[in-house]
């Protein structure tokens, strides 16, 4: 099951969603604990096994949770291939894939839902959909975190909220975020400027693997920097408004600067191009900059390649998902492989 | 951020002073607290000048005055606060209640609140905003993506409406 999963990547990522020139996807995460058992952080490997048990059963008889028919792993069974791959999908975290002992995910086929057991916290849920679509999905998240209140003692205090391992997540327990494309932004040097901006609002900007990730081919991922003393509307219409102000910037910016440096763009295109076409090795950076100029070229008309694609490419194109895909674990070959997947992609097109 | 009172050099010390959600912050840098003492940033943040406000803003100030306490340890984890601090993780549900003063500022440093207003535990979480307003803030989004021409975005808005007015519908 796992196999398909990692090759048929997740659904949200081959779907061009509403507002999707910039917005890739939506992202909801709720951190919620047991109240009777050490964090995670606390347990040793043999207590987070007792924890993992303890939740399996009663996950396991809910009629709720058999109906979102979720699929379950041990991460200490997968390989370290296939663990590096759901990382580079989003469905689980970086912390998730440190030590694999005593973690366990539950994951839906369609790669939407993702439940992680003793990350962080003793759940992680999280809920991912195509384009700007917050509001879809935190009903839908919250429904999750509902049901396991009603099986679970869940860690809860009447001042503080939801309590979480760490004092960062307390109260709602709530991240919502949104993973963004602004290569406009980033060719005229303007994230700077929006980082600075965006601190005195409780929102922050990060790479696309979250805390202290770099961020690779202008996508970001603007998130909630608070979860205390808001309401869970308050903290999604925060991120939404924000979302929203940037996406107009991009939209300007792309407009103003295609006007005025038309033929540069065309020429910064037509060297990505040239790149797949008349190379014989492409690195993940590499490929994720020309994938980026290509996904400009396909918002601006200038190259008839759907954006579907260019979306999906540019989760297919990670090392790891490509070691999945071809069925290697020979790092040499990775850059060739790479190169000659997205020849053969965009052989109809360029 | 600059020092509130010699506005020239850089602050190092942030005193958040909150009273019914009205909130108050005082840069300082290291030589203007050290001038001020005490006294002086209490009454330049108007808050009387009281033994117990003191000993309470000393027991907010880890590291300006070490107090004399044992150290804590939770006792359902056996975390001390030396661990916390190192590690940034706290051991169990309970440590909340153990480390409450200790946490008190950091917590406020972070989020800016000590009141959890979100959903509260047992209730189910239900959005505010009704069906009715949804359907109008999609309306005037495919307004706008009309406007803009993008028209790719304006038919996926119509399905979000119709969708939304089927499932009212269904409903009734």
């Amino acid at each position: 099951m796992l196999k398909t999963i990692l090759k048929n990547l997740p659904k949200w990522i081959k779907i061009y969603g509403i507002d999707g020139d910039v917005v890739i996807s939506s992202r909801i995460r709720i951190a919620r604990n047991l109240s009777n058992f050490k964090f995670p952080f606390k347990s040793s490997v043999d207590e987070k096994n007792k924890i993992i048990d303890f939740i399996k059963e009663k996950i396991e008889k809910s009629s709720y949770f058999q109906e979102l028919n979720l699929h379950s792993f041990h991460m200490s069974e997968l390989s370290d291939v296939e663990r590096m791959a759901l990382l580079e999908m989003h469905l689980i975290s970086p912390i998730f894939i440190e030590n694999p002992y005593g973690k366990f995910l539950y994951l839906s086929e369609d790669g939407l839902i993702s439940i992680m057991i003793n990350e962080e916290d003793h759940f992680r849920i999280q809920y991912i959909k195509e384009g700007f679509s917050l509001d879809d999905i935190v009903s839908n998240s919250f429904l999750i975190s509902d049901n396991l209140e009603e099986i679970f003692d869940i860690a809860y205090s009447t001042n503080l909220g939801y309590l979480t391992s760490c004092p960062t997540n307390l109260g709602t327990g709530l991240r919502a975020s949104l993973l963004i494309h602004i290569p406009i932004l980033n060719l005229i040097g303007k994230i700077q400027d929006i980082v600075d901006n965006l601190t005195k609002f409780s929102i922050t900007i990060r790479g696309i693997f979250g805390e202290g990730s770099e961020s690779i081919s202008s996508l970001f991922q603007i998130s909630n920097s608070t979860s205390l003393g808001k309401n869970e509307e308050t903290i999604v219409d925060s991120v939404k408004k924000i979302g929203k102000e940037i996406m107009k910037l991009e939209r300007n910016e792309r407009e103003k600067y295609f006007e005025r440096n038309k033929n540069k763009l065309i020429q910064e295109i037509n060297r990505s191009i040239g790149k797949i076409k008349y190379s014989h090795k492409i690195t993940y950076k590499e490929a994720s900059e020309v994938l980026s100029f290509l996904r400009i070229g396909s918002l601006l008309r200038l190259i008839d390649i759907p954006i579907e694609i260019i979306n999906e490419l540019m989760m297919k194109i990670r090392t790891n998902i490509m070691k999945i895909e071809f069925e290697t674990f020979e790092d040499s070959l990775i850059d060739n492989l790479r190169l000659e997947y997205l020849k053969n992609v965009f052989k109809n097109y360029l | 951020m600059i020092c509130d009172i010699c506005k020239k050099k850089e602050a190092s010390i942030y005193i958040t002073e909150i009273i019914n959600d009205e909130k108050k912050t005082l840069h300082l840098c290291f030589d203007c607290a050290t001038n001020l003492g005490i006294k002086g940033i209490l009454k330049e943040l108007n808050i009387p000048y009281d033994v117990n406000i003191i000993k309470k803003f000393l027991s907010l100030m880890p590291g300006f005055i070490e107090l004399d306490e044992k150290e804590k340890v939770c006792e359902k984890c056996g975390t001390k606060f030396e661990d916390f601090k190192k590690t940034g993780f706290l051991g169990c549900s309970n440590c909340y209640e153990t480390f409450k003063d200790e946490l008190r500022p950091i917590i406020l440093n972070l989020h800016g609140s000590m009141k959890h207003s979100g959903k509260r535990k047992g209730e189910k979480f239900t959005p505010k905003t009704s069906i009715d307003e949804k359907v109008k803030k999609l309306k005037k989004e495919l307004e706008y993506a009309i406007e803009e021409e993008r028209y790719e975005d304006a038919a996926k808005i119509r399905d979000k409406i119709n969708e939304l007015l089927n499932n009212v519908k269904n409903n009734t």
